[in-house]
């Protein structure tokens, strides 16, 4: 089965959580400076309270904005590093849309010769132009092969 | 590289940087207002306009800068995948007996380079 992702975005984050983030910020701002507003026009110190309080409410908005932000970037490119470090970036779509066997989980299934001593990935550059054959794991250490001490299969 | 270009290229820095500084002197300027007077009901406004205020603009600032980071890494993914896909098409090339110039330099440098932002990461 070939699965064919959507195009990866530009940047870390789609158009809904910038405007999502930009929307928290301005709404957080524009209430600091109303509780600052409505805090200046007022002459006793129990009256000013309330304001104090949607003051800290903005103030928290817009920390728990950008914290959240930074925190879905950050998740993106560390799941982006994981998809380029298997070698199945959304971009490349599924391995089996890029001519590698896989198994029913969709993991990469390793390759060998007959006469190898050693299992690789498909992408191995120690693979590259010997007629390998994809097989499980099991069967591969079965037939008395090891694995790549290079690409780490 | 002049002063525009540094805009264009890097708004995000800039901007991060303009906020956090104004954020500073909003805190700076409460602080002084704040220490001026007796009075807690004279002191709370600077505290909303000048604290909170302050603190929020450093905190969009620190975002802005620390989000421009983030999309760098991005792109240095962006190009790290291109190169992998054509080392990988390079290879597929190679089995199916087309001549293909398979970037093996490039490769370790790619490789060494992914160990590099993995760390970074973590």
């Amino acid at each position: 089965m070939i699965v064919v992702l959507d195009p990866l975005p530009a940047e870390p984050w789609g158009r809904q959580q910038v405007v999502g983030v930009a929307c928290a910020d301005v709404i957080g701002v524009l209430t600091v400076l109303a509780s600052w507003y409505g805090a200046s026009g007022s002459g006793r110190s129990s009256a000013q309270t309330n304001w104090i309080t949607l003051g800290v409410a903005g103030a928290v908005l817009v920390a728990a904005a950008n914290g959240l932000w930074l925190l879905a970037g950050r998740r993106a490119v560390v799941r982006r590093i994981g998809g380029v470090v298997d070698g199945t970036a959304p971009r490349l779509g599924s391995t089996e849309a890029r001519g590698f066997a896989v198994d029913a989980g969709e993991r990469l299934l390793p390759v060998a010769t007959d006469s190898m001593r050693w299992y690789h990935r498909p992408d191995c550059p120690l693979t590259a132009g010997k007629r390998v054959t994809p097989s499980t794991v099991e069967s591969h250490t079965g037939a008395g092969r090891a694995a790549c001490g290079v690409c780490a299969p | 590289m002049t002063f525009s270009q540094l805009l264009r290229a890097q708004w995000d820095r800039v901007l991060g940087v303009v906020m956090s500084i104004a954020g500073v002197g909003a805190l700076v300027i409460g602080w002084l207002g704040a220490s001026r007077s007796g009075f807690p009901a004279e002191q709370i406004p600077y505290i909303l306009s000048g604290g909170l205020l302050g603190l929020c603009l450093v905190a969009i600032g620190t975002t802005l800068w620390l989000s421009a980071d983030l999309r760098d890494e991005w792109r240095k993914l962006d190009d790290l995948d291109e190169r992998l896909e054509e080392n990988t098409a390079a290879l597929k090339g190679r089995e199916t007996g087309e001549t293909a110039d398979l970037r093996t330099s490039s490769l370790e440098g790619d490789l060494a380079h992914l160990a590099q932002v993995q760390q970074v990461a973590r």
